[in-house]
């Protein structure tokens, strides 16, 4: 298994790389292969809105930077990992700049799922599953609920199969984050099994 | 209404700047709220904030402000980068005082339930950042509008300028956005044809591009 691993933390001195280190040390148990990205170190340029990687270069985005490597990864990993400071219940600026980038992924065709709710097909044809961590601020509790809607309006539009919420407070011991998300990697296990 | 003059900013978060439904929406209320009651300002959130000569600008006429409206589109359930980038840059610069903050997000979609996260967002926001939340607006079926006036829009916007002139009328009363302007926010159009219309609007684009028979294509198949 293929696994694309977002880091979105806003700066250096707000690092999240003690709990990168605890989900590739994770991952590493299940022999699961990573592809870590820290996003604050890429040149992603934003989504200009333009819909041209829908009607002038289908499936690709215009802007030639790391947004289209960030495409290819996705294309290629059974599944995506967020590392997420939650930011008023959404995603970090480095986390979003990345995200909105992804809209090639999408087919410019309306359709229908099961509940109403309208969303875009997808080019992609076996979506990848994905694991939204959102690290809290104990002091805004409504952020990391909105976070969790968030995570699973992203699984629908995605037409993805798999889609779940973490949420970590900096508080909590790397026994309980390892636990946890060795956990949620043994049902994705018997998910994709 | 009490006779003091309101400072009101517009930020319109599209990227696509004046040619935007943000730019459309935001505008109408602009134009149309009773000018002996506030002073108005637009700044189109600039697509880098990288600049401190932008960031000064930017800070200065929040800081001014004591109501400001973001007009937004949906990107990826959310609103677009540049508005998360500006969200955290004046959480960490602005001034605390009594302040109010309405959203109006639009989206692509028939429907307008996909905006509801990007108003809690927003509403988060507000909230942590000292202001007053006064609530939110969502459109669907926004891809209609594009940058064009609601005046100048035939019959289909009149049920939106309704409900921007309940928002308007709600401001001036120092009150906050009313449930009836939500219900009211909708284009007059038939999803089926909403969607008809703007699939084939994609399929003639990439006819129009030479790139039909890439259409569906992946470039990135593994």
């Amino acid at each position: 298994m293929q696994v694309l691993l977002l880091n979105g933390e806003k700066n250096k001195e707000n690092s999240l790389a003690r709990y990168t280190d605890l989900i590739i040390e994770q991952l590493g148990k299940f022999d699961y292969e990573v592809v870590d990205i820290l996003l604050r170190e890429k040149e992603i340029a934003h989504c200009l809105g333009n819909f041209k990687c829908w009607t002038e270069t289908p499936g690709q985005c215009i802007i030639e930077d790391f947004g289209n490597e960030i495409l290819h990864y996705y294309n290629k990993a059974d599944l995506i990992v967020l590392l997420n400071p939650i930011t008023f219940g959404g995603y970090s600026y480095q986390m979003k700049k990345a995200i909105d980038r992804i809209i090639p992924i999408s087919i410019p065709i309306f359709q229908k799922n099961n509940t109403g709710d309208y969303y875009y097909k997808k080019r992609i044809k076996n979506s990848p599953g994905l694991i939204g961590i959102g690290i809290m601020n104990e002091n805004n509790l409504e952020a990391a609920k909105i976070f969790g809607s968030l995570i699973n309006r992203n699984g629908i539009n995605l037409c993805l199969n798999f889609y779940r919420t973490m949420i970590f407070e900096e508080k909590d011991s790397d026994k309980k984050i390892s636990k946890d998300i060795e956990l949620l990697l043994n049902e994705l296990g018997d998910f994709y099994e | 209404m009490n006779n003091e003059i309101k400072n009101l900013l517009l930020l319109i978060g599209s990227p696509k700047g004046n040619k935007s439904t943000s730019n459309s929406l935001g505008q109408y209320i602009l134009d149309n709220i009773n000018k002996e009651n506030f002073k108005t300002d637009k700044l189109f959130i600039p697509r880098e904030l990288t600049d401190e000569k932008d960031k000064n600008d930017l800070i200065t006429r929040v800081n001014k402000a004591d109501l400001i409206i973001l007009s937004y589109p949906l990107y990826m359930d959310t609103p677009p980068a540049a508005v998360i980038k500006v969200f955290e840059f004046i959480e960490a610069n602005i001034e605390m005082r009594p302040r109010k903050f309405i959203s109006i997000g639009n989206c692509g979609y028939p429907t307008a339930s996909g905006v509801k996260i990007s108003q809690q967002i927003c509403k988060n926001f507000a909230e942590q950042t000292g202001m007053e939340w006064l609530g939110g607006l969502a459109l669907g079926k926004g891809a209609i509008i594009m940058g064009k006036p609601l005046e100048k829009s035939g019959f289909i916007t009149n049920k939106i300028e309704q409900a921007l002139d309940l928002v308007i009328n709600a401001l001036e009363n120092n009150e906050k956005v009313p449930t009836a302007a939500n219900q009211k926010m909708k284009l007059m159009m038939p999803d089926w044809l909403y969607v008809f219309v703007v699939n084939n609007i994609m399929r003639l684009r990439t006819i129009k591009n030479g790139s039909y028979g890439k259409y569906k294509n992946n470039p990135y198949t593994r």
